[in-house]
């Protein structure tokens, strides 16, 4: 088969085309394997560190004191948790539903359907030094379409890695919500566990120690 | 390696556990303010202890559960000595003048009973107003005890039958209409001409519309007038605690804070509207955030307020004994107070009066004493600064704010005022770096478009070179010759047609 255009694209720029025509990027992706390790790491880190500018250079009358309040580990770390616990539900879901995406690709799909993000919160960033509250609409509904455009990609992506037809999709992703609940919950309980058990510990202590 | 990631990443997970924002902890009664986030922030007390007025060092004249007082434009006190049903008149300094302990009406002895709770002065008649509340009556006197008037339960078939009629606090306007509060009435003052008929009730505390009322309100709808009677409103207005005529013809009205209440603190006018601007404000302590208090809950019940000629007000939270100062636009001027035994704190504080001399008086009922509160420097600090912005002479106060921010760099409104002077004088970039300060995004936004405008009419020819160049960018060369061609084309077929 003779490959062309978008085929030969190098992989830092094929997120892009993608973007644009998810449902041929998508599909080229997983017949040619194209989803690349390298290329989602860096679309993470590129989210992380345009939300860490976001929450720090978005003027102050748009913005509040976030600026001072803004802890680089700690957004970095959230946002690694929350990517990966989305991937996470939704690779264990699709798996039992017969779906053929491996997790690499979901996490490449989940990558991919972030990029318009970062281009909107740079946007954002940049206007938001020239715009004042009452022109700030002009940022925050195309705010919104961006992101209903993220989670778009991202269903486009999933149903063609895992091969799934439209209502199957939806369903997935419903799913996958119930799965990160599920994941939160655990999550909480253990730390709860973890959390007595220190505390029991640090009593027993104290009671050796004063006793 | 795989140790250096494994450390690395528990580096990571450690740092992200430290919050910058740390609430500061602190010692109790050390003052304090609020900031924009309404958190507790340390400040610099605006009243200190100027004299304790014990009554019973001025000729053995001791108090016995005082239960209200009233400071006359002459700055002179007289206090409701309620336990022995007298009233203690004092002069400016402090000093006695009189004990009216002996009243007399058409010839014969008139005693007031054990609980009187309202007293008030007026200074054009010269007439002493007491609420006799457990005699059920209110008693009109001149300053010799020479008993005029005395009004029972006024006659109306608006006040039921089984209602008992308890005054418990008395105002009277300039033309002697008394606004009454009764124990037991939740439907506001009661507003009594000075023939002592009943004209109707004035300043019912408004509910607050949460959804339950509304739902009530809308399933209410639906019942037929008969079950409307029948069944009792689920939420009734509060009770007012307090009222207060102000100088400037106003009447402030306090009451306990509670879930029904719309607003613990109102400022009426002749008709009984609310005038205070109290959106987005509270009154009192939030319950969380008090410095060094942060675990007990304290819902404010106030139960005092008086006003000067300014505007400004101060509230009395009996739960919390503290007192707190309010602007006419509600900003936070100074908390103080306490319930303690030190000096400048209160047992049981019952009832608060300014003077002339900006003093707050306070009435304890327990310690049976007047505490005099002065300004200290920085409380007259912010006074003249906030009277100059609330006049809108920004520029002025720009040197009492400095003043007040050299001495407490947490008060919030002090960077509001600086930033609205700087504004006026067309400094927008330090406007907006005080309006930042100062944690007001609306006046911040209004300076950077100021700025904006400024930076524009300046640079208007980079500006608009910018532009040419996106365009040509977009564009490309050609397309923009080729518009040129065209338009040029059209120039010079209409130079030859107008030639020809």
């Amino acid at each position: 088969m003779k490959r062309s255009g978008f085929q030969t694209m190098s992989p830092y720029v094929y997120p892009f085309y993608t973007m644009l025509h998810p449902k041929d990027g998508f599909q080229e992706m997983k017949m040619n394997h194209k989803d690349s390790v390298p290329v989602t790491i860096l679309l993470v880190a590129a989210y992380i560190v345009v939300d860490i500018l976001y929450r720090i250079f978005v003027d102050f009358d748009l913005n509040g004191y976030n600026a001072e309040k803004v802890s680089a580990p700690r957004v970095a770390v959230t946002l690694v948790a929350v990517f990966f616990i989305v991937t996470a539900a939704n690779w264990c879901f699709c798996t039992l539903l017969d779906g053929k995406g491996k997790f690499r690709e979901i996490c490449y799909v989940a990558a991919c359907a972030i990029l318009p993000m970062i281009l909107m919160n740079l946007i954002v960033i940049i206007l938001s030094r020239f715009l004042t509250i009452d022109e700030s609409v002009i940022i925050t509904y195309p705010a919104i379409v961006v992101k209903c455009w993220s989670l778009l990609l991202f269903a486009v992506g999933l149903s063609e890695i895992h091969d799934y037809s439209g209502k199957k999709t939806v369903f997935s992703l419903i799913l996958t919500v119930v799965g990160i609940v599920a994941i939160l919950f655990l999550g909480m309980i253990t730390v709860m566990l973890f959390r007595q058990l220190y505390y029991f510990i640090v009593s027993v202590i104290f009671e050796i120690k004063y006793s | 390696m795989k140790r250096f990631i494994a450390a690395l990443l528990g580096c990571v997970i450690l740092a992200s556990l430290w919050n910058p924002a740390v609430a500061q902890a602190s010692q109790p009664d050390r003052p304090y303010t609020y900031d924009e986030e309404n958190q507790a922030v340390p400040s610099v007390n605006a009243y200190q202890v100027k004299e304790i007025v014990d009554v019973t060092s001025l000729g053995g004249v001791g108090f016995t559960s005082a239960q209200d007082l009233f400071v006359d434009a002459q700055d002179q006190v007289y206090v409701l000595d309620s336990g022995k049903g007298r009233v203690i008149w004092l002069d400016e300094n402090f000093d006695l003048v009189k004990i009216i302990d002996t009243f007399t009406w058409n010839g014969e002895a008139l005693t007031l009973a054990a609980g009187a709770k309202g007293i008030f002065y007026q200074e054009a008649t010269g007439r002493l107003y007491i609420a006799d509340t457990n005699n059920d009556r209110i008693v009109i006197c001149d300053r010799d005890g020479a008993v005029l008037q005395v009004f029972g339960k006024p006659e109306s078939a608006l006040l039921e039958e089984g209602v008992d009629y308890k005054p418990t606090k008395i105002i009277v306007n300039n033309l002697g209409t008394m606004y009454i509060l009764s124990q037991n009435v939740n439907t506001g003052a009661l507003r009594i001409d000075k023939d002592n008929n009943f004209t109707g009730f004035y300043g019912i505390n408004a509910i607050k519309e949460t959804w339950e009322v509304k739902m009530e309100f809308m399933w209410r709808q639906f019942l037929t007038d008969e079950q409307n009677r029948q069944s009792e409103y689920s939420f009734q207005p509060t009770a007012l605690n307090n009222l207060y005529w102000s100088d400037d013809r106003f009447i402030y009205a306090v009451s306990p804070t509670n879930d029904t209440v719309e607003t613990p603190v109102v400022k009426l006018n002749a008709v009984g509207d609310n005038v205070l601007e109290a959106d987005e404000v509270f009154f009192g302590d939030l319950a969380a955030n008090e410095v060094g208090n942060s675990e007990t809950e304290v819902v404010p019940v106030f139960s005092d307020i008086t006003a000067d000629q300014e505007g400004v007000f101060t509230v009395l939270d009996s739960a919390s004994g503290k007192l707190y100062q309010y602007d006419d636009s509600c900003n936070l001027l100074a908390v103080f107070g306490g319930l303690g035994t030190q000096r400048g704190l209160f047992d049981l504080p019952v009832a608060i009066e300014n003077n002339s001399r900006n003093e707050i008086l306070v009435l304890d009922s327990k310690k049976n004493t007047i505490t005099v509160m002065e300004q200290t420097y920085y409380g007259q600090m912010i006074r003249e600064a906030i009277f100059l912005h609330n006049d809108g002479r920004y520029e002025e106060a720009l040197e009492p704010w400095f003043e007040v921010l050299r001495m407490n760099a947490n008060y919030y409104i002090a960077y509001i005022g600086i930033g609205k002077a700087y504004m006026n004088m067309g400094d927008y970039e330090q406007a907006q770096y005080y309006f930042k300060l100062g944690g007001d995004e609306e006046n911040y936004s209004e300076a950077k478009a100021k700025l904006r405008a400024e930076n524009l009419k300046e640079n208007f020819a980079a500006v608009a070179a910018v532009v040419v160049l996106v365009m040509i960018f977009i564009m490309g060369y050609d397309g923009i010759k080729k518009y040129a061609v065209l338009a040029v084309g059209a120039l010079k077929k209409r130079r030859k047609g107008e030639k020809v």
